[in-house]
């Protein structure tokens, strides 16, 4: 991402601002939909973290955290959405029934990352498909970093483990 | 910790990603439309606003233009402002016409709060907010009310919608001083501070103490019923006094006694149903109750209300598993560096602490522990204590805790702010909880 078009977007500039939200509309899209797991709840949170961060652009000191800074705002979108939809309702019940075929590229390991909980399957999917730093994590999650990586180890070993009692 | 995992499993697991939406671009191109939009509305804000208020006054006194304005598209959405949630007692409420003190407009030379749907009952003030800033086209701002003389306690809630903030301000008695302020004054004083929605912590302006009037006769009297039901646990006793009925809160008075050894720290789910309906539970599903001392009489709220209904033939309470402390040995001291495992002996079951770790990064000090205990431990603090004087240098509940059912063992961890760097951190844990089995439930009518 070029820091040029942060800084215009901090300015005010309405074209660098659509700029950096295009750059980075894919992989927000994919966080949404690894944390809510449907694809309406994703497209509003994309929608709203959109209008909240053109409103707050101006309060982002640095431009090379805008892409960190834009996921907390999701991450919290997200969380809004799930608040809202099913109060104290049990969620871990409920993943599996939102969960679709047709969304995944095929039955490969993103649907067993996707059946892991919350917490776990965010730090899976921020390391290693978007590439986040485990600090990055650990502040965009608000968790603490020893919890970021304890649990990065047991879902791991729990996805590999599944994956060779599956045989593949 | 990848190293240990096999190479090839990890190129996997990165090689297919969540596909696309194909709504993606149409979403964001709207979003991104909208914001360019918004720049030109806030220009206007002001006069909107002033706009906003004769036409509200308007919908207010007079019934004509209220049945104009409902039947104009967009409009509409001005008068229901309520955002009822699962507030089934403030609905129920506003079904029934519960009558609407609002709109007052409340100023400086700055700003203007708008404050609507204004609804009083002897347990709750409920309303809605708005501010305008005279100046500038920016809406970024929150109006905070305190009503502290009355020992009330409230909550907040904000909601983004085309553009503008709009607060949801409920505040609610804790016990008689609110029923009493309602009644005998007819009129309420309120702070008003104004705050940055971006910079919560900071005042922009104070717009001081402001005087709230209301007719009295329009306010609606609740009904109060006495139960008197005394339920016996091994642990104390815990005594239903009354049921109070209001227009938008549906409210129980119990009171709370401990034995010698131990304090009931707080109820799983204490359920209330009238006419074999569902339970429905005080404010959060699990109440819990203050640490420390306890012969104490609660007033719990439900967000249910069955005031307007004029038969109910049956109430039911119920209460499902409680939580419990020991009044003796609940603080332990522990040292980051210490030799490990130590095990304390805690309400007859053996605690050990097998690992304690600190990690100092930014500016937060993490520390993470190992307990072993045979039962699930509920809600530990900890506070950091200065090793020489014993004083707390800071402190938290737990902030993310697991327990293993298998291997028996909790894994906690709490992060700290602020706290000055050391070689061995010395802290206390203290008031770790059991949840037990008991189940209680009582029946009685209501005339």
């Amino acid at each position: 991402m070029n820091d040029q078009d942060v800084r215009k977007a901090i300015q005010g500039n309405k074209d660098a601002f659509s700029t950096i939200i295009n750059e980075i509309k894919e992989k927000s899209y994919r966080i949404a939909f690894c944390y809510l797991k449907n694809e309406h709840d994703s497209l509003d949170a994309i929608s709203n973290s959109i209008l909240f961060s053109f409103k707050y652009m101006r309060k982002l000191k640095n431009p090379e955290y805008f892409t960190t800074w834009f996921t907390r705002i999701l991450i919290n979108e997200c969380k809004k959405i799930i608040k809202k939809g099913h109060g104290d309702v049990d969620l871990s019940i409920m993943e599996n029934n939102l969960i679709h075929e047709d969304h995944y590229s095929d039955t490969d390991l993103i649907d067993k990352v996707l059946l892991l909980s919350e917490h776990e399957r965010m730090i899976i999917y921020l390391k290693y498909y978007q590439g986040y730093t485990l600090e990055e994590i650990s502040d965009i999650l608000e968790l603490p970093l020893n919890t970021v990586k304890s649990k990065l180890y047991r879902s791991l070993k729990q996805l590999k483990e599944e994956v060779e009692k599956s045989g593949r | 910790m990848e190293d240990n995992m096999n190479d090839n499993f990890l190129i996997e697991l990165k090689r297919n990603d969540i596909k696309l939406s194909e709504n993606l671009s149409k979403t964001v191109n709207n979003a991104l439309l909208k914001t360019r939009r918004k720049g030109r509305v806030y220009k206007y804000i002001v006069s909107v606003a002033a706009i906003l208020i004769i036409y509200i006054t308007l919908l207010n006194t007079s019934a004509s233009f209220r049945a104009f304005a409902e039947g104009i598209p967009g409009l509409k959405e001005t008068i229901k402002w309520f955002v009822l949630k699962d507030d089934k007692g403030l609905e129920s409420a506003v079904t029934n016409d519960i009558y609407d003190f609002g709109p007052i407009m409340i100023e400086n030379d700055e700003f203007i709060v708008m404050i609507d749907h204004l609804t009083i009952d002897q347990v709750r003030i409920h309303f809605s907010s708005r501010v305008f800033n005279k100046n500038t086209d920016e809406n970024d701002y929150e109006a905070f009310f305190t009503l502290s003389e009355y020992g009330a306690n409230s909550t907040r809630d904000r909601s983004f919608q085309e553009g503008e903030y709009i607060s949801e301000c409920d505040i609610y008695a804790k016990g008689e001083d609110f029923r009493d302020m309602v009644f005998e004054k007819g009129y309420m004083e309120v702070n008003i501070a104004i705050k940055n929605i971006g910079r919560p912590n900071m005042i922009v302006a104070d717009l001081g103490v402001r005087r709230i009037d209301f007719d009295m006769n329009k306010v609606l009297p609740s009904k109060e019923f006495d139960i008197n039901e005394v339920c016996e646990t091994e642990y104390g006793t815990i005594t239903f006094n009354k049921l109070i009925l209001s227009p938008t809160k549906t409210e129980v008075v119990v009171t709370f006694k401990d034995n010698d050894d131990y304090f009931i720290t707080g109820i799983q789910k204490l359920g209330l149903s009238f006419d074999n309906e569902e339970h429905v539970y005080p404010n959060g599903s699990t109440y819990l109750i203050d640490n420390g001392e306890f012969n104490k009489t609660y007033h719990l709220f439900f967000n249910v209300s069955k005031y307007y209904y004029a038969n109910i033939s049956e109430v039911k309470i119920v209460i499902e598993d409680l939580f419990i402390a020991a009044k003796d040995g609940r603080i332990f001291e522990i040292k980051t560096k210490e030799h490990r495992p130590e095990t304390i002996t805690y309400m007859g079951e053996q605690i050990i602490i097998e690992s304690v770790s600190s990690n100092s990064y930014l500016d937060k000090l993490e520390i993470n522990y190992k307990i072993l205990a045979e039962s699930p431990l509920h809600s530990i603090n900890l506070n950091i204590i200065e090793k020489k004087t014993g004083e707390t240098l800071g402190g938290s509940a737990y902030v993310s805790g697991s327990y293993s059912e298998t291997e028996l063992y909790h894994e906690f961890s709490h992060v700290l702010k602020s706290i000055p760097k050391m070689d061995v951190y010395c802290f206390k844990i203290e008031y770790p909880r059991y949840k037990t089995d008991f189940d209680w439930e009582y029946s009685f009518k209501i005339k």
